[in-house]
């Protein structure tokens, strides 16, 4: 490689400075003058009319500038998915959390006052709970109305509810012919798995800030996709897209839990009301309480193979609690297109319900439902592989996509570096060696196609008068590296050393469209759109020193900040000179690009032949090593091996910085994680009681990264992010069946659950 | 979260403040755990009484008789590290370091600690198994409480309003004792599901009698409390054999009384007695 | 109530109410790198030095820390330039998000400064009351353990 390239080398986070110095500006920082506190009633109870809100006690405080509840905004209905929330309960509340008035003070102690004196009267009504329970006759209806509901804009159009119950989306994905492939299959196997509901815990909690100023509002949030964000606050304040300007500010982490609107539309309504900005900020009790977890599922799922290993069929059915609110919707269409693994599966019906329950939401979260795919899946072609008497790791192997298969979504598959992650975790596990008695080594394929549906991303790239450039990108970084990673992009192309390029990004008002941060799509994405943009900035440079220099363009290159050419070796003109020139009396440098768009819906006929592929596929591979304590049901993890095909590496440093993040966030799905409740109530809202690993739970951790290059990428890159945690969970539950032959269906593998298991296995004393 | 706070120089400025307000005052030690309250709104003080200026309390002495004298505000830092502990008491300096985390160490004391009395709380089973007592002063004079009477019930003490704890006392060992303590828990820093302190003294003859056996529980009973018929199994002519071993431990488990939480099930943590009393008990005779 | 602070070297003034909290009022003088990040002190994300040992300042009354030298991010870079364990941070690709990065590094330095040759088991214990949900804390030990060294070598 190149050693002037920008490309795969390790370069620092061109945002690192301010976070090393404490000097990173993240919502909760941002200050302005007259700024007031601003704070949220929600409410106590999981499900009940609204009868009456008596606020006449709370705005008495003094200090406090308004109180607002839902007679105070507008009275239509938004949301992410569907649009099935207003600002504030209107007639009843949906969960406890669910939000019904909000104060604006002097500080915050004083909002906090205020909201305690705020007296609601609820009529209490019987709620549900179970998901299960929730789609059974009889049960308590969260949304009566949803037969009235719209989805948002683009983002769900294959939305089907099932009018009169709770379930609002019921879709089917399917090939082939199922019934008649498990009928021809020599063994079938059916099992039920089930998750648990995690919080995304990013370190830095939920922020807004509100100005409205000459009838134009600004907010500062910690937002994911400003640009998504901004049309529906503008649809739902009745505002143009132009008065509203969406700034993210420094994200703390966001996992997919920083999608969708959730202080915003406080924070604008009450500087609407009283003329002043207005911060307001989630306590962690209410972001474990109030914010969103992600979508649990119950996966039922069934699959049929040949005695020699050939996988024929697979039947999944998905139950997924989507919680008081619709949110659950991408995790749940995303599992239905992926569900099934990353294996050859020519018959397959997946079944995906959507259910509303009485709970705290869910949102997506990283991995956007292939988590709960992957934990049944990769947790039952072992116990598959083990009836069989096949090695697990050579049964994966035998069955995995390879170049030309067709995955489940109907793409041709190409590039992918699928099985060589699954050979290189497995050696570096040790895979096949000796090892002690009650240590267990467990893999998982995992696999993830991006979740487009026709996202796109536009891209800004010009040129500063002293030759340096400027890049401007809609999409959030969220602590992922995406400002480092497209300015490693911009620069390669320009040809400008990285800390030539500078770079804005996610503010509606200065960037261009980019649906945002999410899957693990800005590299691929976003890098291309800026790539695309870099490519034409340049080109107009050329033109520009070709009329200077009266070279042609074809005999002109870029080097080092300079144009050279190869035809006229005396040639050398710098790009300030260029730039000097073009700025006086020429033109301005204005380079635009674009990526994405199609869609991966299946029933497109160019996805039937599979002729277009949605780029950007990921592959990986897990493995980990552990022990287990008989007694305590301790599962000790020794070593976790994750390696990823992120297509070639843009930087790795960052990389290597999701495939380890990743990993130890899915030990924490996989060994202690879960969101507690007691009749609809959230009873660990806490890191006290909500445990997330820390210092001394870490193992040795080794990331693998394989670079299969993709040709749509930018210099051939993938990415990845969302990949990193699927595969954590099943790989520990099929290393502590290896460790004791006990198997366990349920998350998490928490020591008195695994116990528990140990008991009836010992009870019991058949494998399974 | 408008309270007051007063730092007074001497125990008595500290005890007449105390009493001059009665229940509207609180003493406050590290605040690592009071801090948390009040900011919940979990407690509201009107006055908050910091105990941080009185250096009678802070010191650690060990006398001539290898009594050990902790003042009540000595930090669990100061406990891990101390030169005397780790030598008279290894295991009370070791479960000072498994006391949530280093910053929370650094300021948390023992004395807020005991008089906290949170459920999976680290230092009292080891104090227990020392058969330490509390010095507590008021008003009306001083008292001393023996740990074991000490805790009453969850969050709750023998201290009577205007009463703070300023040493533990912890008397001499008998020679060759050995302690351990042992703390289950999801993550290091957790509050313990079970901690079990075990104190235990050989007796001198080829390796398997014992003169004297003590255990001590913290996390599954509303106090950590010493578990006195588990104990009484100690005859004089008993032989540590596995059987007893298991003996103990199931008299142990059925001492406890243990809650279910958000770590753990009553069940599951009296199953954990019983397991780590064995294995407690197991590392004190091969130590 | 007025108390004197002495914050990085330099002596502030401030008029707090008497229960406040340190992690508040550092934040109020605009030393903004210090975060709240939980209510239950486990974070870390709001830790700085008091007399060099780490605190989390969401659980140290400010009227306490008079009298004190107290240490925060802001007060690691001399004139302008990064200290060796910030450079090393960005190094290693020790950070993500960097929410939990200034509490993540007062507690190394507290460790480092007192230990020039830490266990790596010494460097988790050091970082136990640091929460980090991006980097998966590895990157984090490496720049830790690289800090040592470099002190080891001086």
């Amino acid at each position: 490689m190149n050693m002037s390239s920008a490309i795969g080398r390790p370069i620092e986070r061109v945002d690192g400075r301010e976070m090393v110095s404490g000097r990173a500006v993240y919502g909760v920082d941002v200050k302005l003058p007259g700024m007031l506190w601003g704070k949220v009633l929600r409410s106590p109870i999981p499900h009940g009319r609204l009868v009456h809100i008596d606020v006449e006690k709370a705005k008495k405080i003094p200090g406090v500038r308004a109180v607002i509840t839902s007679k105070d905004v507008p009275a239509k209905r938004f949301g992410f998915a569907i649009k099935d929330e207003t600002i504030f309960a209107v007639d009843k509340v949906r969960y406890v959390g669910d939000a019904v008035a909000a104060v604006a003070a002097v500080d915050e102690d004083t909002a906090e006052e205020a909201i305690g004196l705020i007296d609601v009267e609820y009529e209490e009504l019987p709620a549900v709970f179970d998901p299960e329970e929730a789609c059974l006759d009889g049960a308590p209806l969260v949304h009566e109305e949803m037969g009235t509901y719209e989805p948002n804009r683009g983002r769900s159009p294959t939305w089907k509810p099932i009018l009169g119950t709770n379930i609002i989306h019921q879709a089917v994905h399917a090939r082939g012919n199922v019934e008649e492939a498990l009928a021809k299959s020599d063994f079938v196997f059916e099992d039920t798995f089930r998750t648990n509901q995690i919080h995304h815990c990013y370190m830095e909690p939920h922020a807004a800030v509100a100005q409205v100023e000459s009838g134009k509002i600004t907010v500062w949030s910690c937002a994911q996709e400003v640009f998504p964000i901004r049309s529906i606050l503008a649809d739902l304040f009745g505002v143009p897209e132009s008065r509203i300007r969406v700034v993210a500010t420094k994200v703390g982490g966001g996992f997919g839990g920083k999608i969708a609107p959730r202080l915003e539309p406080y924070a604008i309504a009450l500087a609407l009301k009283t003329s002043r900005p207005v911060k307001i900020v989630m306590t962690r009790p209410e972001e474990f309480s109030a914010a969103a977890g992600s979508a649990p599922a119950v996966v039922y799922i069934k699959t049929g193979v040949q005695k020699d290993g050939t996988l024929k069929a697979r039947e999944m059915k998905f139950i997924w609690d989507t919680g008081a609110y619709s949110e659950g919707l991408p995790p749940s269409n995303r599992a239905l297109k992926d569900g099934i693994g990353g294996y050859r599966t020519p018959d397959f019906r997946i079944t995906s319900t959507l259910v509303y329950t009485n709970k705290l939401r869910a949102t997506p979260l990283r991995g956007l439902g292939v988590p709960e795919a992957t934990w049944a899946v990769e947790s039952q072609m072992d116990m598959i592989a083990h009836k069989l008497g096949m090695d697990p790791l050579e049964f994966r192997l035998k069955n995995a996509l390879e170049e030309g298969d067709i995955n489940s979504v109907g793409d041709v598959v190409h590039s992918i570096g699928l099985k060589q992650c699954l050979h290189e975790v497995a050696k570096e596990i040790g895979w096949g060696k000796p090892k002690k008695k009650d240590v267990g080594r467990g893999l998982a394929l995992i696999t993830k196609s991006p979740t487009t549906t026709g996202s796109i991303s536009g891209a800004y790239v010009h040129f500063n008068e002293d030759g340096s450039a400027q890049v401007l990108v809609g999409a959030s970084e969220i602590g992922q590296g995406s400002l480092t990673a497209l300015s490693q992009i911009a620069a390669e192309e320009l040809g400008i050393p990285v800390d030539s390029v500078g770079i804005v990004a996610a503010d509606t008002a200065v960037c261009p469209f980019d649906q945002g941060t999410f899957s693990s799509r800005v590299t691929l994405y976003t890098g291309m759109a800026v790539k695309a943009a870099a490519a034409e900035a340049k080109k107009q440079l050329l033109e520009i020193a070709s009329q200077i220099t009266e070279i042609p363009e074809q005999d002109l290159e870029v080097d080092q900040q300079k144009i050279i050419s190869k035809k006229h070796q005396g040639l050398c003109i710098s790009f300030k000179e260029v730039m000097e020139r073009a700025h006086t009396n020429m033109k301005p440098i204005l380079g635009k690009g674009w990526a994405g768009g199609k869609g991966d819906w299946p029933g497109l006929p160019h996805k039937l032949k599979g002729k277009e592929p949605t780029p950007g596929s990921k592959y990986g591979a897990q493995a980990v090593e552990l022990e287990v304590d008989k007694e305590t049901g301790v599962v000790k993890i020794l070593k976790m091996v994750s390696a990823h095909d992120a297509g070639c590496t843009i930087n790795p440093l960052t990389l290597d910085g999701q495939i380890v993040g990743g990993a130890v966030m899915g030990m924490g799905y996989a060994l202690y994680e879960r969101i507690q409740f007691e009749d609809g109530r959230v009873t660990n809202p806490s890191f006290m009681d909500y445990k997330i690993p820390s210092s001394h739970e870490i193992p040795e951790i080794v990331p693998i990264r394989v670079e299969v290059p993709l040709p749509e990428g930018p210099f051939g890159a993938k990415g990845a992010g969302e990949l990193a945690g699927l595969g954590v969970a099943p790989a520990v539950a099929n290393a502590i069946f290896d460790a004791l032959k006990v198997r366990i269906k349920e998350l998490p593998l928490d020591p008195e659950t695994v116990l528990a298991a140990i008991e009836r296995h010992d009870k019991s004393n058949v494998a399974i | 979260m408008d309270c007051e706070l007063t730092e007074p120089h001497s125990m008595d400025e500290a005890l007449n403040v105390l009493s001059r307000y009665g229940r509207d005052a609180m003493p406050i030690a590290g605040g690592q755990s009071l801090l948390v309250m009040l900011r919940n709104g979990l407690i509201s003080p009107k006055v908050l009484v910091s105990l941080e200026n009185l250096a009678e309390i802070r010191g650690i002495e060990a006398t001539q008789e290898r009594k050990l004298c902790l003042g009540a505000m000595v930090t669990c830092s100061m406990l891990k590290a101390s030169r005397e502990i780790r030598e008279m008491a290894p295991f009370l300096a070791q479960a000072a370091g498994k006391v949530a985390s280093t910053p929370i160490r650094n300021l948390g004391t023992i004395g807020g600690n005991i008089s906290h009395n949170e459920l999976g709380a680290d230092l009292p089973p080891p104090l227990l198994v020392l058969d330490g007592e509390a010095e507590c002063r008021g008003l009306k004079g001083l008292r001393k409480i023996p740990l074991r009477e000490f805790f009453r019930d969850y969050f709750s003490t023998s201290l009577q309003e205007g009463e703070i704890v300023c040493r533990i006392q912890l008397p001499s060992l008998p020679a060759g004792a050995r302690g351990v303590y042992l703390k289950h828990s999801t993550r290091a820093e957790d509050l313990a599901m079970v901690g079990v302190a075990v104190l235990l003294v050989p007796d001198g003859s080829e390796g398997k009698r014992i003169s004297d056996l003590r255990i001590a529980l913290g996390g599954v009973a509303p106090v950590p409390f010493r578990a006195k018929k588990a104990e009484s199994l100690l005859g004089n002519k008993t032989v540590v054999s596995q059987e007893f071993i298991k003996e103990v431990a199931d008299t142990a488990a059925g001492e406890a009384d243990p809650i279910t939480d958000a770590d753990a099930s009553a069940d599951y943590r009296r199953k954990m007695v019983r397991v780590f009393v064995r294995r407690a008990i197991q590392q004190a005779m091969e130590k | 109530m007025r108390v004197e602070l002495q914050i990085n070297g330099e002596k502030s003034l401030v008029e707090i109410k008497p229960a406040a909290l340190l992690l508040d009022v550092l934040r109020e003088l605009g030393l903004q790198g210090a975060k709240r990040g939980c209510e239950t002190s486990h974070c870390g994300a709001c830790t700085v030095l008091v007399n060099g040992e780490a605190a989390h300042s969401c659980v140290v009354l400010a009227a306490r820390a008079t009298g004190k030298e107290i240490t925060t991010i802001e007060g690691l870079a001399q004139d302008g330039d990064l200290d060796d364990l910030q450079k090393l941070f960005l190094k290693f690709g020790a950070l993500q998000c960097g929410y939990c990065t200034p509490g993540m590094i007062m507690a190394a330095k507290a460790l480092v400064d007192r230990n020039k040759n830490p266990t790596l088991e010494e460097v988790r214990t050091a970082l136990d009351g640091n929460l980090c949900r991006c980097t998966g804390y590895t990157s984090i030990f490496k720049a830790v353990l690289a800090y040592a060294e470099l002190h080891r070598k001086e």
